[in-house]
């Protein structure tokens, strides 16, 4: 009679811890589950505005351009742009002029136009990156 | 009741004491996560948030964005708005309790010039970077707007 009793409690005791675990890992899912699906769409958020950020500079990138040349561009030529600029140390890239060094700027460090033949980015007196046909 | 009886119950007694106080501790485990998803929800991330208020410095009028009449050049300053006074008209903060609020330093990388709103103590969280067209007597050049973002200062 006692060693049943004995084995009872055992089990009694065992559902118990059984239960305190899975309650335990339970609660760390759920919070996980929850709290990390928000976390991400939080930090994709934050992705959007940063790109976001970067459209508009290009944008304005292209407002200086067609300021200061005269040189007006399409819609498609617009879009083109705006999609292929890239970001070269915290600062939007979006044609030659803007670059700010000339070893970035003679050596097109964001390849703008890696897939535009015919043009490339030139070094002028003034201190400043131009868009110039290519030599070669 | 017999002697095997009274030790059963007995014992889903103190069994059940005991599970009782741990269940009452996983519905409150439960009860805080919820909780703490529902913050969590609730909270906009501070990059947006300062990126929403910044947008005013290059777009609105009455902030630094240049205008000619009616017409608002966006992503253009106007460096004669470019002072302390302008940005006290356009931003600033409750005398009591403003260093617990989003705070500006705006500066323009390529001349320097730069302005603060009222309880800016140079404790930035992050920056935010912003291509613009600068208007001067001269004419339109381009500039890169740097905003230091302070957060709340304390608890």
């Amino acid at each position: 009679m006692k060693r049943f009793n004995k084995r009872g409690m055992l089990d009694d005791l065992f559902d118990f811890l059984f239960t305190i675990t899975a309650a335990f890992f339970l609660l760390i899912f759920l919070g996980a589950i929850l709290n990390g699906g928000v976390n991400e769409s939080n930090e994709q958020a934050v992705t959007k505005v940063a790109e976001f950020r970067q459209t508009e500079s290009a944008v304005n990138n292209l407002r200086i351009q067609i300021y200061q040349q005269d040189n007006f561009l399409s819609i498609e030529e617009i879009d083109d742009q705006v999609a292929g600029s890239k970001v070269l140390a915290g600062r939007v890239i979006t044609g030659c002029s803007d670059y700010i060094t000339k070893t970035d700027c003679t050596g097109d460090a964001v390849r703008i136009y890696t897939n535009t033949p015919g043009f490339s980015c030139d070094w002028d007196d003034d201190g400043e990156c131009y868009t110039a046909p290519s030599i070669t | 009741m017999n002697k095997k009886a009274q030790f059963a119950a007995a014992r889903k007694t103190i069994y059940w004491m005991i599970a009782g106080l741990v269940i009452t501790l996983v519905v409150i485990g439960f009860a805080m996560v919820i909780a703490s998803y529902r913050n969590n929800l609730a909270k906009v991330p501070p990059e947006i948030r300062a990126e929403l208020i910044a947008l005013r410095f290059t777009s609105n009028p009455d902030c630094f964005a240049y205008n000619v009449s009616d017409k608002v050049l966006l992503g253009t300053i106007d460096l004669t708005k470019f002072n302390e006074e302008t940005m006290l008209k356009c931003y600033s903060t409750a005398s009591a309790g403003g260093i617990k609020t989003f705070n500006f330093r705006l500066k323009l990388e390529s001349s320097g010039e730069e302005i603060m709103t009222d309880k800016y103590a140079y404790v930035d969280k992050f920056t935010i970077f912003k291509e613009v067209l600068v208007k001067r007597q001269t004419g339109l050049f381009k500039d890169r707007l740097i905003i230091y973002v302070q957060e709340k200062i304390g608890v």
